[in-house]
């Protein structure tokens, strides 16, 4: 009956294995090598980063306000070097105002998927863990916000509350939330069930603890993906409402700069295509960042 | 000897089954308690209602479970996330995904430490490395910060380990901790958590149903049988001493390969249980009488209450065996190969 094992020796030294195919997760460490690796993804972060810095020392390389008039008006780009991207009807410097408006776009982008993000993050998380009533309600409320399009509660929202920085960013992330709680709900739910999830219940750890420490960051990888895209929504629709004369009218943004060389479309196009491109680029970069993240986090789509 | 550990008459239901039918089990300090059955005997549920950690899902519907003398059933939850991980701990069957994928292992053992008691970083960083030596982990600083996947099986049982028994608990629940693992880490495993018990001074609730690892590290056997301990003694008396009571038991004792006996498939036919476990579900009776050779019609009507059949031997069975053997007339396959 009795099987007797071989006598042990008393520090087994198990052959670690080296390869193991299932290593999915990337340690923090490892993480910025693969996005370098990866062209996609290291093209939209070059593009963003240049972008990033232009918004960060607009102040310096653009010290006067782009709202003062600086030159002749309607000066085309190259026409004279003191303003390389050439001067609008009213004579403000163009390039100041891209690089301006840069600050305004990317800061409503980031933001409002702040915004977004910490709302959705918290009524998914909430939902997906305890489930039940509380989950019935989360889900509710997530699809009433779910069918007012963004930028519509934007414009209410903005058209009531005085159009700052704030109050738009506000707005957009108000309205688009549910995306990251459904999808954190949905990684909740799985997750909850995981036996590391019932190890830390027998460790005695709380639910909050558990939810934040032990749940959210193995459900980041498709928030964080997520979220790239949101702040690239965020920046298309702050520009439409900067365009529809709603935005901030003491900031320079993309949008109303746009909207301003509207009427000058024929006779000096290049008004509305130096910050309609720079809006192109810049929700493309975050795209590209998006994809690239996801090819490097997500482990079913890795190294087929 | 005390009790450390008792549950009595406990009851849990999941929706549409009933899973634990009145168990009563007293675990004593310091020793191992194995207990024993096949799957969907109701040996995990038993375990997690002793943690009151049943998903939401499962009730329990009667019963007292008792730890150190508190009753854990009027508990609050903050109480019991108290209990958890301090006083008795749990390892899973799994190791490969007990532990959190994005946490350094030693990080993963430093939490427990910092959530039970009231450490600085540091210091819950020099105790992690410690456990991660006393599991035996080679290496056990520069471990420290590796990750669940750079990881072996055995080793990450060992982790999982090292957490559970990080706050010197007094009582370890071990849920099948080998089953996922090849045999010669098995036994590694086993002899490490041996090791631990006595080092410790912790009793273990050993979760199996792997009856050669119950005859080399159990002192007590409570088999498990439908949801009803049907049979619990020593592990002495049941390997060595009179044997098994209970039909059921003595039907898994034959249905193992006994290596020293010389017994292989091709020499003679393997024994088995007739049936499944599912065959008695909802029957008024013993739930092992469809597959009891020795069942009569009294099991049919009522089930057999758990009851004295030797100094420290209960069963639940209207026939008991007496060495093994069934005392009426079946005698057809009773060539046991009891060591």
């Amino acid at each position: 009956m009795s099987v007797s094992p071989p006598t042990l020796s008393p520090a087994p030294s198990i052959a670690m294995s080296t390869g193991e195919p299932e290593a999915n997760h990337l340690s923090r460490r490892r993480l910025p090598r693969a996005i370098l690796r990866n062209p996609t993804a290291l093209a939209g972060l070059l593009i963003l980063l240049t972008f990033v810095a232009l918004a960060v020392f607009a102040g310096v390389l653009y010290p006067q306000d782009p709202l003062d008039m600086v030159g002749a008006p309607l000066l085309w780009p190259g026409q004279d070097p003191e303003f390389l991207l050439g001067t609008d009807s009213m004579g403000r410097d163009v390039a100041a105002g891209l690089a301006h408006g840069a600050r305004a776009s990317l800061l409503v982008g980031a933001i409002s998927a702040v915004i977004g993000l910490f709302i959705g993050t918290l009524v998914g998380a909430i939902g997906g863990y305890f489930g039940g009533v509380v989950d019935d309600l989360l889900v509710r409320l997530t699809e009433f916000f779910q069918t007012i399009p963004t930028m519509l509660l934007a414009i209410v929202i903005v058209a009531i509350a005085e159009p700052s920085i704030g109050m738009i960013s506000l707005a957009i992330g108000v309205g688009s939330w549910p995306t990251i709680a459904r999808l954190t709900r949905a990684q909740f739910r799985s997750l909850r069930e995981a036996d590391f999830v019932m190890a830390a219940r027998s460790l005695g750890y709380g639910d909050a603890r558990i939810i934040f420490r032990e749940i959210l960051p193995n459900a980041l990888a498709p928030i964080i993906v997520t979220a790239s895209v949101m702040v690239a929504s965020a920046v298309l629709t702050e520009s439409a409402l900067s365009f529809l004369g709603m935005g901030d009218p003491n900031v320079v943004s993309w949008g109303n700069m746009i909207a301003n060389g509207r009427e000058l479309l024929r006779t000096a196009w290049y008004l509305t295509a130096l910050p309609g491109g720079a809006i192109s680029l810049a929700v493309l970069s975050l795209n590209l960042v998006g994809d690239g993240l996801n090819d490097v986090l997500n482990p079913r789509q890795r190294g087929e | 000897m005390n009790a450390i550990m008792e549950a009595t008459n406990l009851t849990v239901a999941f929706p549409g089954t009933v899973a634990v039918q009145g168990v009563t089990l007293s675990i004593q300090a310091g020793e191992t308690l194995a207990l024993v059955g096949e799957s969907g005997s109701g040996k995990s549920a038993t375990a997690l209602a002793l943690m009151r950690l049943l998903p939401a899902s499962a009730r329990i519907l009667s019963g007292r479970v008792r730890f150190e003398g508190t009753d854990l059933m009027g508990q609050p939850a903050a109480a019991l996330r108290r209990l958890r991980g301090k006083r008795i701990s749990m390892i899973f069957q799994e190791p490969m995904t007990s532990l959190n994928p994005v946490m350094s292992i030693g990080g993963q053992i430093a939490e427990v430490l910092r959530q039970h008691e009231s450490l600085s970083r540091k210091q819950a960083r020099d105790r992690a490395v410690d456990l991660l030596a006393l599991v035996r982990i080679p290496d056990p600083a520069r471990r420290y910060d590796e990750f669940p996947h750079n990881l072996s099986g055995g080793m990450r049982q060992r982790v999982m380990i090292a957490m559970a028994v990080a706050c010197n608990p007094r009582l370890l629940i071990a849920d099948e901790p080998t089953t996922a693992l090849d045999v010669t880490i098995q036994a590694q495993i086993l002899e490490l958590l041996d090791g631990l018990r006595r080092q410790l001074s912790m009793a273990v609730l050993l979760i199996t149903h792997d009856l050669g690892v119950v005859a080399q590290w159990a002192d007590r056997v409570a088999v498990m049988y439908a949801g009803r301990i049907v049979e619990q003694t020593t592990a002495a008396r049941l390997f060595q001493g009179g044997g098994p009571a209970h039909p059921y038991t003595r039907g898994l004792l034959v249905s193992t390969i006994a290596l020293d006996a010389g017994k292989h498939y091709r020499h003679a036919r393997l024994h088995e249980i007739p049936g499944t476990i599912a065959d008695a579900a909802g029957a008024p009776g013993c739930a092992f009488a469809p597959r009891c050779p020795g069942a009569h019609s009294d099991c049919l009507h009522r089930p057999p209450p758990l009851e004295e059949v030797g100094p420290g031997h209960l069963a639940a069975c209207f026939a008991p065996l007496s060495n093994g053997r069934l005392s009426s007339s079946h005698g057809d396959d009773d060539a046991l190969a009891l060591g």
